[in-house]
C-alpha cells in the first residue's frame, strides 16, 4: 500500500466522488420497494395452488420471475446512469484541470 | 479394480482440463511481472472484458450451476428464491460500492482487501491484520470445502459411483494445488475466460435439450409443479424475516466479498468496474436465474419424489444429464463446464488466501521479512495447507452446499463486509470503533453458531444466520466511534483523496 500521489492519479479516480452523489440516495427508496416485493412474493406466491396461475405459470415461478426481471432491468438502468454520470464528471474534472493550468 | 470405459472418459476429462489450464497458468505466470501488486491483482491492468469474465467466473460457479438446482428438490424452491432476493440488493448497490472500492484501490494501490480495511481503520494495524486474516481464512476454508462437494460429487455421480466421491475429491485437490502454484492472478483471469466460454456452451446445450425434451418452459414448469414432489418443495417454510434479512444483510455483504474486491483492485479503469459489472450481472441472469431454474424444474419434473441415489445430493445434476443426453460427447462437454466453474472459483479463492497469509499475516501482521523466492515457497505451502484443510468440510457433508454456505460461510463475510462498507462512506468512524466492530462481530458469530444456538438459524428470531453478529458489529462501530475522538482530519483527506 502506498500513499496518494496526486500526479499519478488517473482522471477517472478523481471523478468518482468519495461521498454519495445526491441521486444515489434514491437507492434507499429502491430498497424499500425491494422489501415490499420480497414480502409480496414470499407471503403470497410461495404457495402450492395448482389451480391458480400468473402469466400462465405456477405462482412460485412467476414470483421468482418478478424478482429476477426487477434486478436485471435495474442492472442496465444503473449501468447507463453511472456510465453517463462518471463520464460527465471526468470531462468536468479534465476541463477544470486544464483551465487551472492555463 | 475394473473401471468401465465411460468412467475412464470422465476421469480423462478431469485430467485433460487441468493439464490445459496448467499450460494457460504457466503462460500467464511467464507474462506476470515480479512484485506483489502484479502477482495478486495483475498490476491493476485488467480490461473491462477480462474483468467481466472474471466476475462471471467467480459467481457463476458450482453454487449456481449445481448447488441451486439441487437445493430446489432437496430442500425447497424457496432457497433458490432467496438467492434471487440477494440479487435485488447486490445488483442495486454494485456500482455504488464497487466504484468507491476501485477508487480507493487505485489511490492507495492495495493488494489485499485487508490493506483497505486496516488503512481505513487507521490503527492497531498488526492486530487488525491478524484478526481480519483469521476471519477471511475461517470463511474461505468453509467456502472452498463447500465447492469441493459438487466438484467431486458431480464426477463421481457421472461414473455412476464407480469411481468414488472421495477418490475424485483427492484428485481434484491435488490438481488444484499444482495449478495454482504455477500461476498468478493473471493466469487465473485468463483461465476464467476459458471457464466462462465452456460454461456458455454447456448452458446453451442444456437450454436446447430442455426445450426439446419438455416442449417449452411453461410445460416444464407445470410438470414440475404438479409432480409428486411439488406440494412438498413449492411451499414456504421460512418466516418473512428470514427472506428480508437475506435481502438486506446477505445481499449487501456480497459487495465486499474478498475475492470480488481484488477484482475491483485489478480493474484498469472505471469502465472495468461498470462495464464488467453490467456484463457479469447480465450473465448472472443466465447463470443464476435461467440455468438453475431450468435444471431444478427438470429434476423435479423428471424424478419427482423418486430422486436417484447419490453420495452427495449435488450428484443429481449429472445423473439427469445422463438420463437426458446419454453417455456421449455432449455429456463430456457438460462435465467440462462443471469442472471449469468449480475450478475457477476454488483457485481464485486459494490465491486470495495465499495473498492474505503472505502479505497480511507474515509480512505486515507478524512482521517477518521473507525474500521473494522464499515468499513463493511460503505461498505455495499455505495454498497446500488451506486446500487440504478445506477437505474436512467436504469429507462427509451433512447438508447441501447451498445450506452450508447460507448457514456457516456467508455470515462470516457479512461481519467483515458491513463495517467496511459503512467505513467507506462514514468519515466519523475511527480506529477504536473499527477494530472493536470486527472483533465483536467475529466473536459473536462464533458464539452464536457453535455455543449459544448451535441449531440453524443460530438465533431465536427466525432471521438469517449472519444478521445478529452483523448488527452487533455495526452497533459496536457506531457506538465506540462516537464515544471516542474522531479520526484526524489530515488522515481523512488523504484516505478519501480529498483535494484542498
Amino acid at each position: 500500500m502506498t500513499h496518494h500521489n496526486e500526479s499519478s492519479t488517473p482522471p477517472d479516480v478523481d471523478a468518482i466522488p468519495a461521498s454519495l452523489m445526491r441521486w444515489e440516495y434514491l437507492l434507499i427508496a429502491y430498497l424499500v420497494f425491494a422489501s415490499f416485493l420480497v414480502w409480496y412474493v414470499s407471503e403470497n406466491l410461495l404457495v402450492w395452488e395448482p389451480e391458480e396461475s400468473i402469466w400462465g405459470l405456477p405462482k412460485p415461478i412467476a414470483g421468482a420471475l418478478m424478482i429476477a426481471i426487477t434486478w436485471i432491468i435495474l442492472n442496465f438502468l444503473l449501468f447507463a446512469t453511472y456510465y453517463v454520470a462518471i463520464t460527465k464528471r471526468i470531462k468536468n474534472t479534465y476541463v477544470g484541470t486544464v483551465v487551472r493550468k492555463e | 479394480m475394473n473401471i468401465s470405459p465411460w468412467s475412464l472418459v470422465v476421469l480423462s476429462t478431469l485430467v485433460v482440463f487441468f493439464a490445459f489450464t496448467l499450460i494457460v497458468g504457466y503462460v500467464g505466470a511467464k507474462r506476470t511481472k515480479k512484485g506483489l501488486h502484479e502477482f495478486y491483482v495483475a498490476g491493476g491492468t485488467l480490461s473491462a472484458i477480462t474483468v467481466m469474465f472474471t466476475y462471471m467466473a467467480t459467481y457463476m460457479e458450482a453454487w449456481e450451476f449445481v448447488g441451486m438446482p439441487t437445493v430446489i428438490v432437496s430442500e425447497g424452491f424457496e432457497w433458490w428464491v432467496i438467492e434471487m432476493i440477494f440479487y435485488l440488493s447486490f445488483v442495486a448497490l454494485f456500482y455504488l460500492v464497487g466504484l468507491r472500492i476501485y477508487k480507493l484501490g487505485k489511490l492507495h494501490k492495495y493488494v489485499t482487501p485487508t490493506d483497505m480495511i486496516v488503512h481505513r481503520v487507521g490503527g492497531f494495524e498488526r492486530l487488525l491484520r491478524i484478526l481480519i486474516a483469521l476471519m477471511i481464512l475461517y470463511a474461505t476454508i468453509i467456502y472452498i470445502g463447500m465447492i469441493y462437494i459438487p466438484a467431486a460429487g458431480v464426477l463421481s455421480a457421472a461414473t455412476g459411483g464407480e469411481i468414488s466421491y472421495h477418490t475424485f475429491l483427492a484428485l481434484y485437490v491435488i490438481f488444484i494445488v499444482i495449478y495454482i502454484s504455477a500461476g498468478g492472478m493473471r493466469a487465473v483471469a485468463y483461465a476464467d475466460i476459458m471457464a466462462g466460454v465452456t460454461f456458455i456452451v454447456a448452458f446453451l446445450a442444456m437450454v436446447y435439450a430442455t426445450y426439446t425434451f419438455w416442449g417449452g418452459f411453461d410445460k416444464l414448469a407445470w410438470t414440475a409443479y404438479t409432480s409428486d414432489i411439488g406440494s412438498e418443495i413449492f411451499q414456504k417454510t421460512q418466516p418473512f424475516q428470514y427472506f428480508w434479512t437475506m435481502l438486506i444483510f446477505y445481499g449487501i455483504s456480497w459487495l465486499f466479498i474478498p475475492h470480488l474486491v481484488v477484482r475491483f483492485f485489478a480493474a484498469k479503469d472505471y469502465k472495468g468496474v461498470i462495464v464488467g459489472g453490467m456484463g457479469s450481472n447480465a450473465g448472472f441472469f443466465l447463470g443464476a436465474f435461467v440455468s438453475p431454474l431450468l435444471l431444478g424444474l427438470s429434476l423435479a419434473a423428471y424424478y419427482g419424489a423418486n430422486l436417484p441415489e447419490v453420495e452427495v445430493v449435488e450428484g443429481y445434476v449429472p445423473m439427469l444429464f445422463m438420463e437426458l443426453f446419454g453417455m456421449g460427447p455432449l455429456l463430456v462437454l457438460l462435465l467440462l463446464g462443471l469442472i471449469a466453474i468449480t475450478r475457477s472459483t476454488i483457485d481464485s479463492m486459494l490465491l486470495l488466501v495465499s495473498s492474505i497469509v503472505d502479505v497480511d499475516l507474515i509480512e505486515r501482521g507478524i512482521g517477518i521479512k521473507v525474500p521473494e523466492r522464499g515468499r513463493r515457497l511460503v505461498s505455495t505451502l499455505v495454498i497446500i495447507g488451506v486446500a487440504i484443510l478445506s477437505v474436512i468440510v467436504a469429507l462427509a457433508p451433512e447438508a447441501p452446499m447451498v445450506i452450508i454456505g447460507f448457514e456457516l460461510c456467508w455470515p462470516a463475510y457479512s461481519v467483515i463486509a458491513w463495517p467496511t462498507i459503512i467505513m467507506i462512506f462514514w468519515r466519523r468512524a475511527n480506529k477504536y470503533g473499527g477494530f472493536a466492530s470486527y472483533l465483536a462481530g467475529f466473536i459473536s458469530l462464533l458464539l452464536f453458531t457453535y455455543v449459544i444456538w448451535p441449531e440453524a438459524p443460530h438465533n431465536p428470531f427466525g432471521v438469517w444466520e449472519g444478521t445478529l453478529p452483523t448488527l452487533i458489529a455495526i452497533a459496536t462501530l457506531i457506538i465506540v466511534s462516537l464515544a471516542t475522538p474522531p479520526p484526524p482530519e489530515e488522515f481523512i483527506k488523504e484516505y478519501y483523496g480529498i483535494k484542498k
